[in-house]
């Protein structure tokens, strides 16, 4: 487990900090997510790869607890938030680009399921077969969904401001 | 970010890159914040293990309380504040706690500490228990974070796993025996004892709790 940890608490707590509106608030969520894993440590998956995705899927269930009112404030966490609240965030001035914020705004319109889906894949770079597992639903629904939601945003862009048009400035793509 | 290079997701680069940028901005390592990021969370780990020991405990507790309670309640006896009770589970304990509900419905807990009569930390423990106040406990916040801990596991169930079903009174029974327990243990922290001076050292728990109820000390 403390391997485990060790190799996913970065992402785990960026995935926190990406949904959260107080970003500090991620530390406490991570450190509830973490009690709930270490609680459940015998079922702790062995290959690294099905680790990570059992971490994943305790800090997303642990994250609409906390969504639905259960908040908690641990001391435990008081190291981490102060960090949080003390650096700079990573890659300031993104959000200065209008066709950025343009396809922001379209997918905060989304519907919670689809937001969620399409943020898996463009802000925590789960491939789609890793969404349905987290989300629990067939591969197959998930990679229909997620066509149809970017086909959705296009057309809600095209609507709205034609500069974000396809194929206008080919973008590299990470791994 | 990794995206899917299937026919239902190929062919937008431009549209995936700006999704990507979407994504706000995170605390990320380099440098000195990263060995002040990584012994945070180091940190945080180490104490949700201690946290999810010391709820471990707990669990094990209201577990014990939760079946004696049901095992008592299909016998159908009824004198359930008597010390009937006491018989029954056959050991004597260190701390019991009687209950009373709005209906005139009674119910009683009962706690001993097991381990080794020589320890000093066995007295230590016998003490806090012994000591706990009750009267003043306020019940609602203990059942609302017993209801919280039994939605976080519902969450993680695995697949075919069922939940728990719990009535008031048995989240409130629980609420009680963690409180109780709870106690113990921090207080031997605060004694200065650690995991290590705890070997074989448990409390255990029994009750019998039908209905609503309140704290009677």
């Amino acid at each position: 487990m403390d391997a485990a940890i060790r190799a996913n608490a970065p992402a785990l707590l960026a995935y926190l900090e990406r949904r959260l509106p107080v970003r500090e608030d991620a530390a406490d969520v991570l450190g509830d997510a973490l009690v709930t894993a270490w609680r459940r440590a015998g079922a702790l998956p062995e290959d690294p790869e099905r680790a990570r995705m059992w971490l994943f899927v305790v800090t997303r269930n642990t994250l609409a607890n906390h969504e639905r009112g259960a908040r908690r404030r641990a001391a435990s966490a008081q190291r981490l938030r102060e960090l949080l609240a003390a650096a700079p965030p990573a890659a300031p001035g993104a959000e200065t680009d209008p066709d950025v914020l343009a396809v922001r705004d379209a997918l905060l319109a989304l519907p919670p399921r689809e937001r969620e889906l399409v943020t898996l894949v463009h802000w925590d770079g789960f491939s789609l077969a890793e969404v349905a597992e987290l989300l629990g639903e067939p591969a197959t629904t998930v990679r229909s969904r997620y066509a149809a939601t970017k086909r959705g945003l296009r057309a809600a862009l095209a609507t709205t401001d034609p500069s974000p048009a396809p194929d206008a400035c080919p973008a590299t793509r990470g791994a | 970010m990794r995206h899917d290079h299937s026919p239902e997701s190929a062919g937008d680069p431009r549209m995936d890159a700006l999704l990507d940028a979407t994504a706000p901005p995170v605390l990320t390592g380099g440098g000195e914040l990263g060995d002040e990021l990584d012994g945070a969370l180091a940190d945080l780990s180490d104490r949700a293990r201690a946290r999810a020991g010391r709820s471990a405990r707990r669990t094990r507790a209201a577990v014990a309380t939760a079946l004696v309670t049901a095992a008592f309640v299909v016998t159908g006896t009824s004198a359930a504040a008597s010390s009937g009770l006491l018989d029954w589970i056959g050991w004597s304990p260190d701390r019991t706690v009687a209950q009373e509900g709005a209906d005139g419905s009674a119910c009683e807990q009962a706690w001993r500490i097991v381990g080794d009569d020589r320890s000093p930390v066995v007295a230590d423990a016998r003490a806090l228990l012994a000591g706990i106040d009750l009267a003043s406990l306020d019940l609602e916040p203990l059942v609302a974070e017993v209801e919280r801990d039994h939605e976080d596991a519902a969450w993680v169930l695995a697949p075919g796993e069922r939940p728990w079903e719990f009535t008031r009174a048995g989240l409130e029974t629980e609420a009680i025996s963690r409180y109780v327990t709870d106690a113990v243990w921090s207080g031997l922290e605060e004694l200065g004892y650690g995991e290590e001076d705890w070997t074989g050292l448990s409390i255990e728990g029994a009750g019998a709790c039908t209905d609503e109820m309140t704290v009677v000390p």
